[in-house]
């Protein structure tokens, strides 16, 4: 393999939730970063990401975007409700300009509406489509670049090659989520709103955390009769987690940015992934695919998402073992292992506890 | 109240066009691989129209190869003297900017209502008082339509309608829709709280590949019940379900907010699979319009 040309490096996209944690993504090597800034007047109405995962205050945001623009990184901020009415519209208009004059580069937006908003407010921010826009194909890219866009975050589920044709296609920043829950299900049509209600923290398995109900067992009944029970199963269990080594493929598809997912994860985690995947791009961009072969062999065996309480030795076990590859098989069926789906349950309350 | 019967097959398709129903709809609207063939989309179009019914085509949300075979069925439909569409896809809606006489709906993986949620729990304040639990109630509430610059950018796209659930707690936010000049159908029996592209059925019965698959849906569904959550859904294919009651009263509401169209899906979901059970169904329903 030849030096990669570093104008076709896919850029690393890191979350944040706070100014420690954005100085510590950078430091390891972020090309990128992302957050959500906590918006006056909104923070009882949560939807998919609590308040939790945001940045608290306009100021801290401010401090976020001086470091990262010090070292040469930029600051996306993600508004991106999955819907806006008319009685929320005040409201966002201030957060917009707010976040504007707090250095904002970019906003990811997860609703035409607010696009048309963001428009009128401001022209002076670079456009996202969220993955809330479910963007899984070249028309609905070409959509959305039509809608005013500048970079499109496509669906969890589009699979490699079609990223690949993506990016031939249509002449757009294309992003793809590379690490960290790859949900089970379509984002934006997925109502179980795992992040939202304290009783359900409490329901299962006693860990104080958040939970996913689509990873619960559940017990399957065949058509409506309640007597034919089939069994206990994970069975809306289709989480991903890694694609490390879909790396060279992720490269060679033209893809524009490479989106660590984990808000609401601690910095530990934010920092260790975002070095993980800087690593292994920095082999591959000097063609080296031998040492990032090497590399990643290493990695597999001892490279252990924090907290290392965890009930996997490694990612090896986490993910390999397991088939969580974002770019594995549509209808691939790890729950069938029985224990890895109970120690798949534990690992994803244990991942999410947001930390004091 | 006009009753539109929704079928994935063209064996359901001819059922529900010897129905009372006034409307037929044909397609998937929630699986790519169970988009019709082109032979069976032009049977499904000319027999609706022999029969006198009003012809709606239902497409999903969409991978490459899916938008592929769905430029070929809009250039079909626009050919064959046009239709309303019900568009599923960002990407369909972009096909349809160039077609004259093929008329875009927003499907339900366009139409974004919280309220679908199967919880009862509407905000993460453990004790949140009752002011605050009307705000929050107000936005819960409402749809992705309920805003007016949403509404009017899809009305400069060319959407005449949209579709939405049966949640009456919603019906209040639907008049301010159909008000603002966008008509709406509202779906009886289910309502989808989670769709994969990453098939749960499939995974479940050990299918290989999306390209081969059996597609036990068209006749299978699973009940699901979650202990600790103390919650049952229905699983079909790949679309997670709560089932609703519709009842007279709902009906009336309906009719007073301004919508004048009810979706009835045949298949397994809603065990409404013949001609008979169809006509059943609309006359429980209507019986009190």
């Amino acid at each position: 393999m030849d030096a990669v040309d570093e104008t076709v490096v896919p850029k690393i996209l890191a979350p944040i939730r706070a100014y420690t944690g954005a100085v510590r993504v950078v430091d390891a090597g972020a090309d990128e970063i992302y957050c959500g800034v906590r918006t006056p007047g909104m923070e009882d109405f949560e939807l998919y990401r609590g308040a939790s995962t945001e940045i608290p205050t306009y100021d801290e945001f401010h401090k976020v975007t001086e470091y990262a623009h010090s070292h040469g990184v930029k600051v996306l901020v993600t508004i991106n409700q999955p819907f806006l009415i008319d009685s929320m519209e005040k409201a966002m208009v201030k957060h917009i300009r707010r976040c504007v004059e707090a250095g904002a580069d970019s906003f990811i937006i997860g609703d035409l509406g607010m696009l048309q908003l963001v428009k009128e407010v401001t022209d002076d921010v670079g456009l996202c489509a969220s993955t809330y826009l479910s963007a899984t194909n070249r028309e609905a890219v070409r959509f959305l670049k039509r809608a005013g866009f500048s970079r499109v975050v496509l669906e969890r589920h589009v699979p490699l090659e079609q990223i690949a044709e993506i990016t031939r296609d249509v002449d757009v920043e294309v992003e793809a989520f590379v690490h960290g829950s790859g949900c089970s299900n379509i984002n934006v049509n997925c109502y179980f709103y795992h992040y939202k209600f304290p009783s359900m923290d409490q329901a299962y398995l006693g860990i104080d955390g958040i939970k996913f109900p689509c990873s619960l067992p559940y017990d399957v009944y065949e058509g409506d009769d309640e007597g034919a029970k089939l069994g206990t199963y994970p069975i809306l269990d289709a989480y991903t987690f890694c694609s490390l080594c879909k790396l060279p493929a992720l490269i060679r598809s033209g893809v524009y940015g490479l989106k660590i997912e984990g808000r609401g994860i601690n910095e530990e985690y934010q920092a260790s992934t975002t070095k993980l995947y800087r690593d292994a791009l920095d082999t591959l961009r000097q063609g080296d695919e031998e040492s990032f072969q090497r590399m990643l062999g290493d990695i597999k065996e001892s490279f252990v998402p924090l907290p290392q309480t965890l009930p996997m030795n490694n990612l090896q076990e986490l993910c390999c073992e397991q088939g969580r590859c974002y770019y594995a098989p549509k209808f691939h069926a790890p729950y069938k292992e029985k224990l890895a789906w109970q120690a798949w349950t534990k690992l994803q309350c244990k991942l999410l506890v947001v930390q004091p | 109240m006009k009753f539109t019967a929704h079928a994935e097959t063209i064996t359901a398709f001819r059922e529900a066009l010897a129905s009372g129903c006034t409307g037929v709809r044909f397609g998937s609207e929630f699986c790519e691989w169970k988009t019709p063939s082109q032979q069976h989309l032009k049977q499904a179009y000319e027999e609706a129209k022999d029969a006198g019914k009003d012809f709606t085509y239902v497409s999903p949300i969409l991978s490459n190869p899916g938008i592929e075979k769905m430029v070929e069925h809009l250039n079909f439909l626009g050919e064959l003297g046009g239709a309303d569409v019900v568009v599923g896809d960002l990407g369909t809606l972009n096909l349809l900017q160039g077609h004259e006489g093929v008329k875009p709906r927003l499907g339900r993986p366009r139409v974004y209502i919280p309220a679908r949620s199967p919880w009862s729990q509407i905000t993460r304040m453990p004790d949140p008082g009752f002011f605050a639990r009307r705000r929050v109630e107000k936005l819960f509430y409402q749809t992705s339509l309920n805003y007016v610059r949403s509404l009017d950018y899809y009305r400069s796209l060319g959407v005449v309608g949209a579709d939405v659930d049966w949640i009456p707690k919603c019906f209040p936010s639907y008049k301010k829709v159909t008000r603002n000049g966008l008509n709406l159908a509202v779906h009886s029996h289910a309502i989808p709280i989670a769709v994969t592209m990453r098939c749960h059925t499939a995974r479940f019965l050990g299918e290989e590949e999306p390209a081969h698959c059996s597609k036990p849906c068209l006749t299978k569904v699973f009940k699901i019940k979650q202990k600790e959550l103390d919650k049952t859904f229905t699983l079909h294919g790949n679309v997670v379900y709560r089932l609703v009651d519709s009842t007279l009263r709902d009906m009336r509401q309906l009719r007073r907010m301004g919508v004048d169209e009810v979706i009835i899906p045949m298949g397994p979901v809603s065990n409404l699979n013949t001609t008979e059970e169809l006509d059943e169904a609309v006359a429980t329903l209507s019986g009190g319009v």
